[in-house]
């Protein structure tokens, strides 16, 4: 059975205040955007769920969840993985002596790390976990170096991501000011995963995925993690409070569909840790585009579905390609035709604009949808 | 002038829009026509399927496969052997019915082409079929179709049809020939190994007792200017290691295993335009006439077998819509060399194998023009030489003493697949009991495991280094041991290669673990892949040989991954990280994570 959304829950206040595409957001959610991709989608819920695990934060059927979450900056680990010039050229320097490489590498990131460097130890922390040996350290700088994601593209180094298998690999999307502090940035953490978490805290099956999530991607004790902790500063608490986006509608099929998938996805216990993300990114990008297309339909009030029509051939069969290039045009149209009906439905029910139209004054229309929609 | 009828009756076996022989339908009255015998390929399935209906407890029986794998000529025999009286299947009868022998009251009948009945045809035939198939009705069946067919011919009938299709589907899937409830078989045609039936089909032809018809001709008697028939079917008796006979049936063996099935009627088409092949313009296959005037005129560089094979003697568009030179033409035989060939063939050597027909006599003087004047000749000369290097491929014995030390000799090298000879070593020696994989192609296979697993390239041979492939968009690999794998006895997950049953299929490397074959996981070491690991144990690099092989290693290298995890109960030590040391692999503990010290 369906459950067609009735009425949407209120955006937490001034969230949605200066949004260029505020009908739009008031359809989907604050906010879906095109240039985000399936896999830091995903890689920003994981974010979330590390910081409010699923399930904490129950969903009301009058109110939208609103609260706070903290991404963490790791900067040293950061540092060392991305942005460290030192560390293997000196493990493998043979006229430095193996017992002096620890203080020469120490010396030399120090400067690099802080320029003003006034002779304090940033990564006094590692000498424990480390025994000041650099071959440990280059190999574990190492192995995780091989969990980074993306590599093709050559990013600034607050914006590039490892796969995540436990809570230290969390890597949030920052900005470094000219004063050097961090804040987050949207340009890959555009709030797409804050909806996919709440899509899945929403859905009838957010217990067992909570634990499944905790269990197979953000587990403390998972190998690769233990290498990110041990790079940590265990001091080093410093992170950015940001707020939760806005996903409209208390429940939706297009939840439970995702949450079903992303169970079925953890629930294969035979497929090592390393290798859930990739599939899960496919599925949660394939959903999103689903529920896109539903819920314009559903706020035009069309009946029946638009099939999405994906040519595998990569064009080598034109009446395929035809036919998808024709689907998505028509997908395209619906989003359009949604934000008309959207717009007109609101300015139906509106006692201002019905007074507005009734004087025939343009000025009061103005302020009409001023107050509707913010424009 | 001799004109031997049974030259006419072949080509209509061959490749021309007339061969009506293609289809076993027309067999029979071509053959009462030309007065020749059909050719008959002694299958052991029509003896088994004979057995089958004298039995106390006979069934109903499907025979599928592609066209061409022999359905109609195998039901049509089943018919000879069973009728007692004159009966005669005749063309235009789409079912036939013959009294099951010794039953009173009871029929068998054979359906020559399920696809050829209309609609309104299989409705009615339909609820006899469904009862016979679940054991229930008095009459049997013998049903000739193609799976595709088969399969909607019950899926269109679902509601009716008791879960029969489901239960073919699955049959099918899972190559099995017996019904749950022992109610019918499924023999699937295109699965048979051909591997068996090559020499068959050969011997059918070149053993043909019609070519008695030959004597007195001219051209067979004479010796300088032999019938260039009579000199094909010379080439094709031939049976040792050096024999075209014998590398066709390694590439028709190393096809099937590479999922390229060529079906009987393919192989017959096949030997017939090697033995009658003409590339002179006009028609693509010899008559008598024909044969004898290339004879007189020395024109044997038209009549080459080794060419025919690839069929040469037919145009581009042909050649392709016939399986077997599609099959063939991707060995790349003849563009593919070496130094030695190739430097042998230009200057001559007595190291090559001489032809007395298609040798030196087409041969020599284009190399000599060529040698001359290069620049005026290079087109003929390089087309001659492509037939040269395909005499040469068909020519040598790979596993002859004087081959086996010399890498270069090897006629496989005149193909794509330099490994050819070691991938026959290495299936042969699986197919056959008591016989071992050379120490040599097992240690080369290992060898390119690793290096593909580890991306290292190393020379550890001994057991295989299962590693987790890196996933998408991951960066630079560093590889992390999961398990060792190796002979039984020595590791907790072992590494073996099993026999085969000589069904034709590739063999395969299996890796399981201890006491666990519930989880073992298989590489199929296809022909193409063991091209591929022999290349990488060479020094190739693993992704520039296929793609797709190495996504297959992938997938296992996952497999077997999660196999060794789930027989650890998801326990594993913790991971080691790989690393190379003078071409040797060695594992070195994480030291962040080795806890062993903190005591």
């Amino acid at each position: 059975m369906s459950t067609t959304p009735t009425t949407p829950l209120p955006a937490p206040p001034s969230l949605l205040d200066g949004a260029d595409m505020r009908v739009q957001e008031s359809i989907h959610g604050h906010r879906f955007l095109q240039e985000q991709e399936p896999f830091m989608v995903v890689l920003e819920a994981l974010a979330v769920c590390a910081a409010k695990s699923l399930g904490s934060v129950a969903p009301s059927d009058a109110t939208h969840e609103a609260f706070h979450y903290d991404l963490p900056h790791r900067r040293k680990m950061r540092f060392l993985l991305f942005q460290d010039r030192h560390l293997e050229k000196i493990a493998k320097d043979d006229t430095i002596h193996d017992d002096a490489k620890w203080s020469v590498w120490k010396e030399r990131v120090n400067n690099q790390f802080d320029s003003d460097n006034d002779g304090q130890d940033h990564f006094a922390y590692l000498d424990a976990v480390f025994d000041c040996r650099i071959d440990s350290l280059t190999q574990a700088v190492q192995l995780l170096q091989s969990m980074e994601l993306d590599v093709m593209h050559n990013r600034r180094w607050t914006s590039r991501f490892l796969a995540v298998t436990g809570p230290d690999m969390i890597c949030p999307d920052l900005r470094e000011s000219s004063n050097r502090s961090w804040s987050p940035d949207r340009r890959f953490f555009g709030r797409g995963g804050e909806l996919v978490y709440l899509m899945l805290n929403r859905s009838r099956h957010v217990q067992p995925l909570g634990r499944l999530i905790g269990d197979r991607l953000l587990n403390p004790d998972d190998p690769m993690n233990r290498i990110a902790n041990a790079l940590s500063d265990p001091n080093e608490t410093k992170g950015s409070s940001v707020h939760v986006g806005y996903l409209p509608y208390r429940r939706h099929d297009a939840y439970d569909r995702l949450a079903e998938d992303w169970l079925g996805i953890l629930q294969l216990k035979r497929l090592p840790n390393g290798h859930l993300f990739e599939p899960l990114f496919r599925i949660t990008g394939l959903n999103l585009v689903v529920y896109l297309a539903e819920r314009a339909r559903e706020e035009v009030g069309a009946q029946g579905t638009e099939p999405i029509v994906a040519d595998l051939t990569d064009g080598a069969d034109s009446q395929l390609r035809q036919s998808a290039k024709a689907h998505l045009n028509r997908h395209r149209q619906a989003a359009n035709r949604a934000v008309r009906a959207f717009i007109e439905r609101r300015l139906e029910s509106d006692d201002g604009w019905k007074t507005a139209r009734d004087l025939g004054s343009p000025s009061a229309a103005a302020g009409a949808l001023r107050q509707l929609f913010g424009f | 002038m001799t004109t031997n009828l049974l030259v006419e009756f072949l080509g209509s076996y061959g490749p021309q829009p007339s061969s009506n022989n293609l289809y076993d339908e027309f067999v029979v009255d071509t053959a009462a026509r030309t007065g020749c015998a059909p050719l008959e390929i002694d299958q052991p399935l029509i003896g088994e399927l004979e057995a089958l209906f004298r039995s106390e407890r006979p069934v109903s029986v499907i025979l599928t496969g592609t066209a061409g794998d022999g359905k109609t000529y195998a039901a049509r025999k089943l018919v000879e052997a069973l009728a007692d009286r004159e009966e005669m299947w005749t063309n235009t009868q789409k079912v036939f019915e013959l009294p099951l022998p010794d039953r009173i009251r009871r029929h068998i009948r054979f359906i020559k082409d399920l696809s050829e009945l209309n609609d309104s045809d299989k409705d009615e035939i339909f609820p006899s079929v469904r009862d016979s198939l679940l054991g229930e009705g008095s009459d049997l069946f013998v049903i000739c179709v193609n799976d595709g067919h088969l399969l909607k011919f019950f899926r269109d009938r679902e509601g009716e049809g008791d879960g029969l299709h489901h239960r073919i589907a699955d049959m099918l899937r899972k190559e099995e020939e017996h019904d749950p409830d022992g109610n019918f078989r499924l023999f699937n045609m295109s699965r048979q190994s051909h591997q068996h039936l090559v020499d068959k089909i050969i011997d059918a032809i070149v053993l043909h007792p019609g070519w008695s018809g030959c004597t007195g001709c001219p051209a067979l008697a004479s010796v300088e200017n032999r019938c260039p028939i009579r000199c094909n079917l010379d080439i094709l008796r031939k049976t040792d290691g050096a024999s075209m006979r014998a590398r066709l049936k390694d590439m028709i063996r190393m096809a099937a295993a590479d999922r390229q099935h060529l079906s009987i009627r393919q192989l017959l088409l096949l030997v017939v335009n090697i033995v009658l092949g003409d590339r002179k313009p006009g028609a693509a296959l010899l008559t008598c006439r024909r044969a004898r005037r290339r004879a007189s005129n020395d024109d044997y560089a038209e009549t080459n077998p080794y060419a025919n094979a690839f069929g040469a003697n037919l145009g581009e568009r042909e050649r392709k819509q016939y399986g077997a030179f599609a099959v063939l033409s991707e060995f790349g035989v003849g563009f593919e060399t070496n130094n030695f060939f190739d430097h042998s063939l230009l200057w001559g050597s007595d190291e090559l194998p001489t032809c007395a027909f298609y040798g030196d006599r087409i041969f020599d003087l284009l190399r000599n023009r060529y040698r001359a004047n290069p620049d005026a000749h290079v087109r003929d000369f390089t087309r001659d030489m492509v037939d040269q290097r395909r005499r040469l491929f068909f020519s040598i014995d790979p596993d002859a003493e004087e081959n086996l030390g010399t890498q270069r000799r090897d006629p496989w090298n005149l193909s794509v697949f330099k490994h050819g000879a070691d991938y026959i070593r290495l299936a042969s020696a699986l197919s056959a009991d008591g016989t071992r994989v050379p120490q040599q192609i097992r240690r080369a296979l290992v060898r390119a495991l690793n290096r593909m697993m580890t991306g290292e390239m190393t020379n550890t041979d001994d057991r295989i280094w299962i590693t987790e492939p890196s996933g998408v968009y991951r960066g630079r690999k560093i590889p992390l041991l999961v398990q060792h794998a190796g002979p039984k006895g020595k590791e907790s997950t072992y590494a073996s290669l099993p026999k085969t049953d000589g069904n034709g299929k590739a063999p395969v490397l299996t890796i399981a673990p201890l006491g666990r074959t519930d989880l073992r996981v298989d590489l199929e070491l296809r022909p193409t892949m063991v091209e591929c690991l022999l290349r990488i144990g060479e020094g190739a690099l693993p992704a520039s040989f296929s793609s797709e092989c190495l996504q297959d290693v992938e997938r296992f290298q996952l497999r077997a991954t999660s196999a060794v995890l789930e027989a650890s109960n998801s326990r594993l030590p913790p991971p080691q990280q790989i690393a190379m040391s003078a071409g040797t692999l060695q594992s070195r503990p994480i030291d962040v994570m080795d806890t062993e010290d903190d005591w």
